[in-house]
């Protein structure tokens, strides 16, 4: 059971880190893939996307309703029993942990590639890992205002890209009718690598005051995937718009080279995606402190520690490993690709079972005359 | 140790750390010890054959020459650039070699001009030849692109009269396409241009001659992959732009009465261009609507012949303009036409808008295009006189 005396945060401030955890690395590394994946229409698959992982998050939450102390790592063999809880929560550990490292590991590419080419790719990584420990070793208050600060710079990251509407072609976006929905099921399936981190949902959930009145979880959930939904379907669309479909699919990074055919004539930044990427350091900064808390908490609830800290140190090293692993370019793209499988197969069949699992379990007590 | 020293003892461990990552970086390099490449030349050698059997490139790049102290009138007659060559099959070892002659790193975050020979176009393609520019990070989109017949080297030692780097010159050269609109511009720079190679589309570059010791833009080439289709004159390319909706401003001048040898001109500020496909069971066409605003630029008539005063006068102007803007159009479509490339955009529009049409059509595309009957409407509003009538 997590204490709530000390760590506690609003509903608002579940949707700040659901946001954090979800905008970081994520749409800048996977919009190729998404592109190529949902071709003209992988904006609608991102809409579609939207609406099927907030209904997930919302399963997450009517989970976790009935379980309001604990986290899904006291839950899951509560649901499943103890061996197979076990292995979801194992699942869900090397899920995030391997996310992280995909995440670092792009992040270090790009940063590289557009902003430091001289510099070891080893050390971006490095720094970035240890910067989010030392965020990530507090408690998750004041994480949330560290990254309450830090998603201010979500807007001007999506006005870097709005700029790019002066080069935009509404006619790339077509044809929509007649519908493509091989495409469409392609792109929904990519939209995981862009949502990807929402599931924090269930480790946080406990630390929410969600008995205060007010914003129900539920809501709060719904309006950030509103907010994450509009804000990646706008940028996609705008690649889409500017580059072509076809083409964007043959540009290792369209999110940031959609920004290159932009000129803002008297403006002392000539290079848009210099500026791009430097917005784009403190979110990922905010995504793996989210995600370095998160897979801490799992292990200081799995092994009953009075504090995540010990385990946040520990984890640092394996973190840097598993990054360090992916640098050879098959590897990260392999990674990926089965990083997402996994994440679709756990946020489309491991969650509503449980659910499933869990009303039959109640509907069962009621039964039998017990009541809740 | 207690909360309060405890807190000093980590911000100044923090401050210390910070400090690591403040002195500096790997990236670190000197202005100085930079060599800006303003123009880079591509053509191939006359003589010889590389390991591959063809021809190799000769690869010129035209530097910056940042000259600490010299006076206004020293810095005014100076040469500002000078320029390196090299030879080989690979552009970025030829750039490479450069180094053997500069004691400086080669720059090319402003580069702001890429010269190619159409010989150079025509034996290794334009894919190839920009591919190491599309590659590299250190290059930006907007980079103009110029095609010519003659020897490139010329360009790059060309010293514009107005003092600048021939890189600014060429680039601020071509930028004049907004009051120019026989200068094709618009959206022809390095990163638009490898889309619609991307695509395997045609692709049309600014054509520059040298003429009268004076680089000249001199109409635009078509290539498709490596061959080279024809070149359009400016007129056409006035005339295209009007399809495409990438004219910005125009003066367009008519003999007005009609008829006669005396010309009245309208400076166009506001032109709105709307291409659409139609069709209609097997028949396939197109329809151009164009609106345009602009004020009277010149009349060189008395006012005893024309009067402006007189709103009958203006409308026959505005008419004449009509059928000089239709003529001009026209005159781009049947130059594209004859070509057969389809740079104005009619089989994105059919793919946009009759999907299942133009996956019936595409791989016979560039028989039908030519056939495609074009319907134009103009429609130009006079708004002012001018100051005097």
């Amino acid at each position: 059971m997590v204490s709530r005396t000390t760590d506690s945060i609003s509903v608002l401030q579940l949707g700040v880190v659901v946001l954090a955890a979800t905008l970081g690395g994520q749409l800048i590394i996977t919009s190729r893939n998404l592109i190529k994946s949902g071709g003209e229409a992988a904006w609608i698959s991102v809409i579609a996307g939207g609406i099927v992982y907030g209904l997930v998050a919302v399963m997450m939450i009517k989970i976790g309703r009935h379980f309001p102390n604990d986290t899904f790592v006291e839950y899951m063999p509560k649901i499943w029993g103890k061996f197979a809880g076990g292995l979801i929560i194992l699942w869900f550990y090397l899920l995030f942990i391997a996310q992280a490292a995909v995440i670092l590991q792009g992040f270090g590419k790009f940063i590289k590639y557009f902003m430091f080419d001289k510099t070891p790719q080893i050390v971006i990584p490095a720094t970035m890992v240890l910067a989010c420990a030392y965020c990530a070793l507090h408690k998750i208050n004041i994480i949330v205002k560290v990254l309450s600060i830090l998603a201010v710079l979500t807007t001007p990251v999506l006005g870097v890209w709005l700029l790019a509407l002066q080069n935009f072609n509404a006619e790339m976006l077509l044809p929509i009718i007649p519908f493509n929905w091989p495409k469409f099921a392609q792109g929904l399936q990519s939209a995981w690598n862009v949502f990807a981190g929402y599931e924090i949902i269930m480790v946080v959930l406990p630390l929410v005051s969600w008995k205060s009145p007010g914003l129900s979880p539920e809501t709060g959930v719904v309006w950030t995937f509103a907010i994450l939904t509009v804000f990646f379907a706008v940028v996609i669309a705008i690649i889409i718009g500017v580059l072509g479909a076809e083409q964007a699919a043959l540009f290792t990074a369209p999110a940031v080279t959609v920004i290159k055919g932009v000129e803002v004539p008297g403006t002392f930044a000539e290079r848009l995606e210099n500026l791009l990427m430097i917005f784009w350091i403190p979110l990922v900064f905010d995504t793996i402190v989210v995600f370095m808390y998160t897979l801490a908490k799992v292990v200081q609830i799995k092994f009953s520690l009075q504090d995540h800290r010990p385990a946040l140190v520990m984890q640092i090293p394996i973190i840097f490993f598993l990054t360090e692993l992916n640098n050879h370019l098959p590897n990260y793209e392999i990674a990926s690709k089965y990083i997402m499988y996994a994440g679709i197969v756990f946020s489309l069949i491991v969650i509503p079972l449980s659910l499933l699992m869990v009303l039959w379990k109640q509907r069962s007590l009621a039964g039998d005359g017990y009541e809740q | 140790m207690n909360n309060k020293n405890l807190f000093w003892f980590n911000t100044v461990t923090l401050v210390l750390i910070c400090s690591l990552f403040i002195t500096g970086c790997w990236d670190q390099k000197e202005l100085q010890d930079r060599a800006f490449i303003m123009t880079v030349g591509i053509d191939v050698a006359d003589e010889g054959l590389g390991a591959t059997g063809s021809p190799p490139y000769e690869v010129s790049v035209q530097v910056l020459k940042l000259a600490a102290g010299a006076s206004e009138k020293q810095s005014a007659q100076e040469a500002k650039t000078y320029v390196l060559s090299g030879r080989g099959e690979s552009i970025f070892e030829i750039i490479r070699q450069l180094y053997s002659n500069s004691s400086k790193a080669l720059w090319f975050e402003h580069l702001q001009a890429i010269i190619i020979s159409r010989k150079a176009i025509e034996k290794k393609g334009l894919k190839p030849v920009l591919d190491f520019f599309i590659r590299d990070s250190e290059t930006r989109w907007k980079i103009k692109l110029f095609t010519t017949q003659n020897k490139v080297r010329q360009f790059l030692e060309y010293q514009p009269p107005t003092g600048e780097a021939g890189g600014i010159f060429l680039d601020e050269l071509i930028d004049q396409y907004t009051r120019n609109p026989e200068i094709a511009g618009r959206l022809l720079d390095l990163g638009y241009i490898n889309l619609l190679l991307d695509t395997k589309k045609e692709v049309f570059m600014p054509q520059i001659s040298m003429q009268k010791k004076k680089i000249q833009i001199t109409g635009a080439d078509v290539y498709r992959g490596n061959t080279y289709l024809g070149h359009y004159d400016e007129y056409s390319i006035k005339g295209q732009k009007f399809i495409i909706g990438g004219v910005e401003s125009a003066i367009i001048a008519v003999p007005y009465p009609p008829g006669t040898d005396t010309i009245m001109a309208l400076e166009i500020f506001k032109i709105v261009s709307k291409l659409e496909p139609h069709v209609n069971e097997d028949e396939i066409y197109f329809t151009l609507d164009i609106f345009i605003r602009g004020n009277v630029g010149e009349k060189q008539i008395t006012r005893e012949v024309i009067d402006l005063d007189d709103s009958k006068q203006i409308i026959a102007f505005e008419e004449a303009i009509n059928n000089e803007i239709k003529t001009n159009i026209m005159y781009g479509l049947n130059q594209s036409r004859r070509i057969g490339a389809d740079f104005l955009q009619f089989s994105d529009k059919l793919r946009a808008h009759y999907p299942e049409t133009w996956a019936r059509l595409k791989e016979k595309w560039s028989n039908i295009y030519p056939t495609i009957p074009l319907y134009v409407r103009v429609e130009s509003h006079v708004r002012h006189r001018g100051e005097h009538l």
